[in-house]
């Protein structure tokens, strides 16, 4: 017997020609709430649906809880499961949505009804139909009709991308409270890293059909296994300077950085945008092209030789007038040196 | 979506489809090379019955009359129907009355309005007579006119089938563009200008469908000119749905002669059906 | 201004006039005395009233015993057309094979055939089942109406998310619940309108059954209707009652549902 609430082990599906799932490993501990990230096409949703049932995989295979999910039918895993557009039925109120999954199950369940309500603080609602709720009422009930018969499992298809931006922090915060007191295990897909990062305990990027790296924001954040997941992560991205490495120093044409520990190669060196310190009197000399005002901080646009940066500057800064020279250094410790044919991380 | 073909939810329609409608076509194919008559089989006469058909000057007679009275019905219920839309885009109330008053003949049986249509238009206690009479002008001789006894079929048939076009022509031209109307008008155009450069070519595709259809109900028509007209005066309204019923079952009793009409017919409003199936894919 | 008024205001009435007329002549007819209809000079409107007519057609058992065998026909019919109907449109809007789009065709085209066609050979072959004058006959045939409910109802399935049937199923319901709870009161407007399209259009029906059905107590109304015509065509008063009542039973439906109706075929 496993730690683990749910395990998929080399999980495939393919649609005729394409293989929208290749070989897809995940472990779930219980209580944990797991981000699936990735961009559009990369495989998640449908890994969402092979996990439900909704469709069945090619190969591999799926345990929840110690029990073989194979050939089980959707209503018979004991997963739950909260849609974009919340899928709520619209011939039924707010209580018969809520009350449904007890209904399959011979309950009636009014109590239960009420008080996931009073929890989610749509009790004023009970009475009213999908089509007079605003959309994040809407989602409340999905996930109030998600939680209410206490599921092995919980699944979120982007459950807050219909909703507006204000709107969808307060969501997120519900989801994290709502799994933190009923202890369910949880995944949660999603197309936006910093919403990924805001919600998940852990991380598991996927791109192309497979999970590229698993970890906590923490370490997807500042140690991206390769190229692909450094520049998914970020806002502005990180940063890749094309150098050969010789004897600890990597140079190109854009100046070089010391002090470096790696094997010699061809490598590209990859830095957050805060991993920088402008204006400076370093090695590196570049062109300031722009800069866009966020409040709370600037992002610089500077050009080194050829190759375009984008840098984080705190607002004490003083920075001279746009399309001047402009000095900066790069911190060594923080520092990312990824093959440049393989495009992993070397250390 | 799934993919596959769903056998088990589509073969009973299928199933049910061949026999109600495949198999008596089949059928009729191999009735149509006999003498066959109620009651009896017949004997195998291979194509007889089709040359026979093509040299019968009352089958071609026929076939004309079906086609003056379904190209007439055409004109009648597509320019009625369009200019009904048009006339309706713009008032809500006058449609919401519209719908009660033209969809009402719409559900009676075609028997129904044959009956009605045929009193109503009668010599002797028929409205539009008394009315005529009133004025002062001599009854219309409905039933021993040749032409009048089309125009009756017409009538009757518009009375029913404007509701049906008026539907079809309204779901187009409420998505007439606006924004264009607005500006040709504001361009100083005429109405027959702007019918001409927006509203035909937007309504090109529904009006040719709409067309088609009045077309093919009214060729192949029975109840209607069987229970007004009869076909008569003389020959004069007897359209091919009737002359192969008269084949069949009046008198003659050849139900192979009739059958190979019903396939001529067939043919027929086979190409026509293609040729609205085409527009209609095109149209999606 | 005013006369563009003036002269819509006049087309209108016409219209109207023109859809009402037949009607209010029909309903005079219904309800003059059968000697009063042939006074000359005749007159648009009756000087004596009466609902003897009315009275008469009630009470003749062979108007009700064709009344019935509409019903039986018709709710046969209906019921076998939109359950199979329904299937299958469900089936063609939920999953994509090669040759759908030709079925779907197939589906239109034959239900456009014109009955004519078949006239012969469906008269020859109910002669060789031995089925002359049976009711249960009509109704299979008239079942044929299954592919226009085909046609209807698959634009309302596919208006019934797919979703909403997952999230079913991932409630704990199985496949066929999931249908029953979710998807048929979903599609209900949908199903109501082909129902009510598929029992008029078997009402109406007249053709077939006045091929098949030659004793009077297995007529269809619409057929009784003919045949009372036939041979009660001087009685003008009895005709138009007969009529009335015949039509009656469409009329009231339609009056019920008219603007599920009118909205629904507005495609």
């Amino acid at each position: 017997m496993s730690d683990f609430a749910l395990q998929l082990r080399r999980v495939t599906r393919r649609f005729g020609e394409v293989t929208a799932v290749a070989a897809l490993d995940l472990h779930l501990r219980p209580g944990e709430l797991l981000a699936l990230v990735g961009p559009s096409g990369s495989g998640k949703s449908t890994a969402l649906q092979l996990i439900a049932g909704l469709l069945e995989p090619d190969d591999g295979e799926i345990v929840l809880k110690g029990r073989d999910l194979r050939g089980l039918p959707p209503g018979q895993r004991d997963v739950a499961m909260v849609f974009q557009d919340g899928a709520l039925y619209p011939h039924l109120t707010v209580a018969e949505n809520l009350g449904f999954p007890l209904r399959a199950r011979g309950k009636w369940g009014q109590k239960a009804v009420r008080r996931m309500a009073e929890r989610l603080e749509i009790a004023a609602l009970l009475d009213r139909r999908p089509a007079q709720l605003s959309g994040g009422e809407r989602q409340r009930v999905a996930l109030g009709r998600a939680l209410i018969r206490h599921p092995d499992l919980f699944l979120l298809d982007e459950p807050l991308s219909s909703l507006d931006l204000p709107l969808r922090d307060r969501m997120r915060t519900l989801i994290r409270e709502l799994v933190e007191e009923t202890g369910v295990t949880a995944i949660y897909v999603t197309h936006d890293q910093a919403e990924a990062m805001a919600v998940g305990d852990r991380l598991a990027v996927m791109n192309q059909g497979a999970i590229v790296q698993c970890g906590t924001p923490e370490e997807i954040y500042r140690r991206p296994a390769n190229t692909f997941v450094a520049c998914f992560f970020g806002s502005p991205p990180m940063n890749l300077l094309p150098a050969r490495l010789e004897r600890g120093t990597a140079a190109g044409d854009w100046g070089k950085v010391e002090n470096l520990v790696g094997d010699d190669g061809d490598v590209l060196l990859g830095f957050r945008p805060e991993d920088a310190t402008l204006p400076d009197d370093g090695p590196l000399r570049g062109t300031l092209e722009r800069v866009d005002f966020f409040g709370h901080e600037r992002i610089a646009a500077v050009r080194l030789g050829e190759h375009p940066l984008r840098l984080r500057v705190g607002n004490a800064h003083a920075l001279p007038a746009p399309h001047s020279a402009v000095g900066l250094t790069i911190d060594p410790a923080r520092l990312l040196i990824f093959d440049a044919a393989t495009r992993e991380r070397r250390s | 979506m799934k993919r596959g073909f769903p056998a088990a939810y589509l073969l009973p329609a299928l199933a049910l489809t061949a026999i109600v409608w495949l198999l008596p076509l089949l059928y009729a194919v191999g009735l149509a090379c006999t003498d066959a008559a109620p009651g009896a089989s017949g004997r195998w006469l291979g194509a007889t019955n089709f040359l026979r058909a093509l040299g019968d000057a009352r089958f071609g007679h026929a076939l004309l009359t079906g086609l003056l009275y379904a190209g007439g019905a055409v004109i009648l219920n597509v320019g009625a129907g369009l200019l009904l839309a048009l006339a309706l885009r713009r008032a809500a109330r006058a449609r919401a009355i519209a719908q009660t008053l033209l969809l009402l003949p719409w559900v009676l049986a075609e028997l129904a309005v044959a009956l009605i249509w045929r009193g109503f238009l009668a010599e002797d206690g028929g409205w539009i007579n008394l009315m005529i009479g009133k004025l002062g002008g001599a009854a219309l001789p409905w039933r021993t006119d040749p032409f009048l006894a089309m125009l009756a079929l017409w009538i009757a048939t518009l009375w029913q089938g404007l509701a049906f076009s008026t539907l079809l022509q309204m779901a187009g031209v409420g998505a007439l563009p606006e924004h264009h109307l607005h500006a040709a008008k504001l361009d100083g155009a005429s109405r027959w200008l702007i019918f001409r450069a927006i509203v035909w070519p937007h309504q090109r595709r529904v009006i040719a469908v709409n067309a088609l259809l009045v077309f093919l109900f009214s060729l192949t028509s029975f109840a209607l000119p069987f229970a007004l007209t009869g076909g008569g005066p003389l020959f004069a309204t007897e359209v091919p749905a009737l002359y192969a019923y008269q084949t069949a079952f009046a008198g003659r009793f050849e139900l192979g002669y009739a059958a190979a009409q019903g396939m001529i017919l067939l043919v027929g409003c086979a190409l026509l059906i293609a040729v609205l199936l085409r527009l209609r894919r095109r149209a999606a | 201004m005013n006369a563009r008024r003036l002269a819509a205001r006049l087309s209108a009435a016409l219209v109207a006039a023109y859809a009402l007329l037949p009607l209010l002549w029909l309903t005079r007819l219904a309800v003059t005395p059968e000697n009063e209809i042939h006074r000359w000079p005749p007159t648009l409107l009756p000087a004596m009233f009466t609902l003897g007519h009315f009275g008469d057609i009630l009470g003749d058992a062979l108007f009700w015993r064709q009344m019935g065998n509409s019903l039986f026909v018709c709710l046969l019919a209906t019921a076998l057309a939109l359950a199979l109907g329904a299937l299958g449109a469900y089936g063609l809007a939920r999953h994509r094979f090669r040759w759908r789009d030709g079925l779907l065709i197939g589906f239109l085209a034959i239900h456009l055939a014109p009955g004519v066609a078949s006239m012969a050979s469906v008269y020859r072959l109910a002669e060789q089942l031995h089925a002359l004058n049976s009711l249960w006959l009509v109704a299979l045939l008239k079942s044929g109406g299954v592919t226009l409910a085909v046609w209807i109802l698959i634009a309302t399935f596919r208006q019934v998310p797919e979703r909403l049937e997952q999230a079913a199923q991932l409630d704990g319901f199985t496949r066929l619940q999931a249908l029953r709870r979710v998807t048929l009161p979903l599609a209900g407007p949908g199903l109501l309108t082909a129902g009510l399209l598929l029992f008029i259009q078997s009402w109406n029906t007249f053709f077939l059954p006045f091929l098949l059905l030659e004793d009077p107590r297995k007529m269809t109304l619409t057929v009784g209707l003919y045949r009372y015509f036939s041979e009660h065509g001087f009685e003008q008063g009895h005709v138009a009652a007969f009529m009335t009542l015949s039509i009656l039973p469409v009329v009231a439906l339609f009056l019920a549902f008219r603007q599920r109706l009118w909205r629904d075929l507005e495609i």
